[in-house]
């Protein structure tokens, strides 16, 4: 896991219940990928992402924000139900 | 036998004509939501495979739309960033839509949570449902038609 991937978790993993790391590394050291957490239950699709965007604002240095990429922000019935 | 279906030229008009299919689905009688659903992620996805293709990597056949992501220029990943559209498409859509009988779908859809503390019949939450689906592909679609034409500008 690389460093930034590394602090991503670090920062969302008090503020996310029940939180599972589907990131993925990649090339030049930015993270992409799905947060998976309970805490996204009750939140529509821009809130998750404004959540995310702020504890990313409090935490990381701006270098390492320009470096996350898109995060998808799941629940755990979003990431488990399968349609077939 | 030559495969075209791998060329980024050739996933990228394709990514177009599917998009188009999956607003006929839902702006022309008789509706299709499955295949609304379906064909608007497939655009997306195709888009994604154009970009990542024309920048050197290989096909893969698995169907995640955040692994494409993965192999997309930045300029992308920074399109989507924090847009509420790519967090909707990520979350609703499945590959395994394809397979749906309409039932299906709304069965999916309320595993999934979606419905609940809506006004309407079973249609009108399908209907609203695959809507929102179809916007939010539409936009992050837009976005990857956005790179691909300046990068292929060059």
């Amino acid at each position: 896991m690389a460093k930034l991937h590394e602090k991503v978790i670090r920062l969302l993993r008090p503020h996310l219940r029940d939180m599972h790391d589907a990131l993925d590394d990649l090339p030049g050291g930015r993270v992409c990928g799905v947060i998976v957490s309970s805490s996204f239950n009750s939140m529509d699709h821009q809130k998750r992402q404004d959540r995310l965007h702020a504890i990313f604002k409090r935490g990381l240095t701006p270098a390492e924000l320009s470096a996350v990429g898109a995060i998808a922000a799941l629940t755990p019935a979003e990431a488990s139900v399968k349609a077939m | 036998m030559l495969d075209l279906s791998y060329r980024p030229n050739v996933l990228y008009l394709a990514s177009i004509e599917r998009m188009a299919a999956a607003r006929r689905m839902i702006d022309d009688k008789p509706y299709d939501y499955v295949l609304a659903s379906y064909l608007a992620r497939l655009a997306v996805e195709a888009i994604f495979q154009a970009l990542a293709r024309e920048g050197g990597t290989a096909h893969d056949a698995r169907h995640s739309l955040s692994k494409w992501l993965s192999k997309c220029p930045s300029p992308l990943h920074d399109a989507l960033k924090g847009l509420a559209e790519w967090n909707l498409l990520v979350a609703v859509w499945d590959n395994g839509i394809r397979y749906l009988s309409f039932d299906g779908l709304v069965g999916y859809l309320r595993k999934n949570g979606y419905g609940y503390g809506k006004k309407g019949g079973v249609q009108s939450l399908v209907r609203q449902v695959t809507i929102d689906l179809v916007d939010a592909a539409e936009t992050v679609h837009k976005k990857g038609l956005a790179i691909w034409l300046s990068s292929t500008r060059r």
